[in-house]
């Protein structure tokens, strides 16, 4: 046996993947904000200044946002500490999530996640911005497959790619 | 149908039957506590139940180091930090609640402030956020046969000066052990009764139809259903009975280790939202709403429904009853069974006899938006959707 310390391979590709996929999830977030009535009018209770985490353990990436002046702004890759946060516990079931073959309330009935702060005031909220979100983001054969219904859109899809792209 | 994947925990020692108050000492020692802080309400001690607790530890070396008989029906942080002081100033080294939700809850939230070191509990709301072990011995005795808090991994405690409704879910909230002895739910009235025992009920139905439900949950949901189908009647006519409530008070359990590990739905989203706006009784809410949830939830579940009518109402109903009818046959049940108890105890049945007020309903509906147990619900619900099945209900 060897005695030194066995440190597991690290996983920098899907890290990396992950990564990218987080920072285009914080732009559509932005964009959602921005345009989309309903997600707006979700977000529109939080106290200005709320900052959401979502982090991956144990080294990474997040997701990091603020909101500001009434909408959500995207403060990038950092972990900070925030009034809400979602962790999720493995690289390998985030990416489930994130590249939505695995839904977020299945997600959360799995343990997938922990949740730090207040579920019922931004958790839920949250939530039901993501569902938004995804409707937007993915294809509605995929949408389908992780909502248990499709949520009401407040704009069109277009509109939020070209914000989760160009920012505008 | 086995899940991609699942967790399931319950770690708490469940001691249950005649005498099993008198074996709490023993337990404590194994714990290694020796002046427990007994947390319990004033109503509790004027009806004589914390005098039997006490009297069970007689001829014993464990000093009662305290006891804190002031926790209201909710359960809130300022209660919470009386006790916490009054735990520091005994020199109590143990936890024992005795009593429904609210004191459970409340000992749950102590728990916290004494592993965490702190005097703040809203800096550890969340979902397994907790992750130092629990430090202290913590033995739970219900008195009533309904919430299954002696068992479930999740605490509810208000925080009125910041208006947060605070929810602390991890298994370290978990007790040692649990106790149930029918003595403690005997001089439960017959109206108490039944509501309590609904909510065992929807615990044990909604545990066996939402999303997180695995094979080890549903095992104690079925179970937990048998129990109550075969027993609430009787525990509601009989009081006394010993047999039937020690029934009862295994049953309320099993629904809470079901829960604990696959959470309620929408009727207990929607009946938290009727507690919080119009402060009906949260036993009283989930036997109004169950019903009316249930005939929302049919066409998501499948089969489930129908499978729970063999447990409900035994083998000849279910064999009787052609596959395709059970499910609602069960909703049938669970009416029928709900007009039995309302003649026997006067129990409510709709939300406007409950004391809701029919302008409150869209509150209502908007609070029960964001309780986190709708997530778990087997079919997505929006503000018209609750607002129908409100409307049913009053
Ligand atoms: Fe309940």
């Amino acid at each position: 046996m060897k005695d030194k310390n066995i440190v597991p391979k690290s996983k920098k590709i899907k890290s990396f993947f992950a990564r990218v996929i987080l920072y285009f999830l914080g732009r559509a977030f932005v964009a959602s904000a921005k345009h989309d009535i309903y997600v707006k009018k979700e977000i529109e209770n939080w106290p200005d200044s709320l900052k959401i985490l979502i982090k991956i353990q144990s080294f990474g990436p997040c997701l990091l946002m603020k909101k500001e002046k009434g909408t959500l702004k995207y403060l990038g890759s950092k972990e900070e500490d925030c009034e809400f946060a979602v962790y999720f516990k493995n690289i390998e079931t985030a990416l489930l999530v994130l590249t939505g073959r695995l839904g977020i309330d299945m997600a959360y009935a799995q343990h997938r996640f922990s949740m730090k702060g207040d579920i019922i005031a931004f958790g839920m909220p949250f939530v039901r911005c993501l569902y938004i979100v995804e409707a937007h983001l993915f294809p509605s054969f995929i949408a389908k497959k992780i909502l248990k219904r499709m949520p009401k859109k407040g704009t069109s899809s277009f509109k939020i790619y070209m914000g989760t792209l160009f920012g505008i | 149908m086995i899940p991609s994947y699942y967790e399931f925990l319950n770690s708490v020692k469940i001691i249950s039957g005649f005498k099993a108050l008198e074996h709490i000492p023993s337990e404590l020692q194994n714990l290694g506590g020796k002046r427990p802080l007994l947390i319990t309400n004033d109503f509790l001690i004027k009806i004589g139940l914390v005098k039997t607790v006490l009297d069970a530890f007689g001829q014993c070396d464990i000093t009662i180091g305290a006891i804190y008989d002031s926790v209201p029906p909710d359960s809130s942080v300022k209660v919470v930090n009386e006790a916490s002081k009054i735990y520091r100033e005994n020199k109590c080294d143990s936890i024992i609640a005795v009593g429904g939700g609210s004191v459970i809850d409340t000992a749950k939230g102590l728990s916290i402030l004494i592993t965490e070191d702190t005097d703040d509990l809203i800096k550890f709301m969340g979902a397994e956020i907790l992750t130092k072990k629990r430090a202290v011995p913590f033995i739970v005795i219900p008195t009533t046969a309904g919430t299954g808090s002696e068992v479930t991994l999740v605490a509810v405690i208000a925080n009125p000066e910041r208006n947060v409704k605070m929810e602390f879910v991890s298994y370290n909230l978990l007790p040692d052990v649990a106790v149930l002895d029918p003595r403690m739910t005997k001089s439960l009235p017959p109206k108490m009764t039944a509501s309590t025992g609904m909510d065992a009920l929807t615990h044990a139905i909604e545990a066996y139809t939402c999303i997180q439900k695995n094979p080890l949950s549903d095992a104690y949901a079925f179970a937990a259903i048998k129990i109550i189908g075969e027993n609430i009647i009787s525990a509601v006519e009989d009081g006394e009975n010993e047999i039937v409530r020690l029934a009862m008070a295994n049953a309320s359990l099993m629904a809470g280790a079901a829960f604990s590990n696959s959470m309620v739905g929408m009727v207990h989203a929607i009946g938290h939202a009727c507690g919080g706006v119009s402060h009906i009784p949260h036993g009283d809410a989930m036997n109004i709403l169950l019903p009316y949830c249930m005939e929302y939830n049919i066409e998501a579940v499948g089969d489930l429904y129908g499978e729970i009518l063999l447990p409900l109402c035994g083998v000849e109903v279910y064999a009787s009853t052609p596959k395709d009818e059970r499910g609602k046959k069960c909703i049938e049940a669970v009416r029928q069974l709900q007009i039995k108890l309302r003649n026997l105890s006067g129990l409510t049945l709709s939300l406007k006899e409950a004391g809701v007020k029919e302008k409150d309903l869209p509150n209502i509906a908007n609070t029960a938006l964001n309780d986190g147990a709708l997530i778990m619900n087997p079919k997505e619900a929006d503000f018209n959707d609750i607002m129908e099945i409100l409307k049913e209900a009053y």
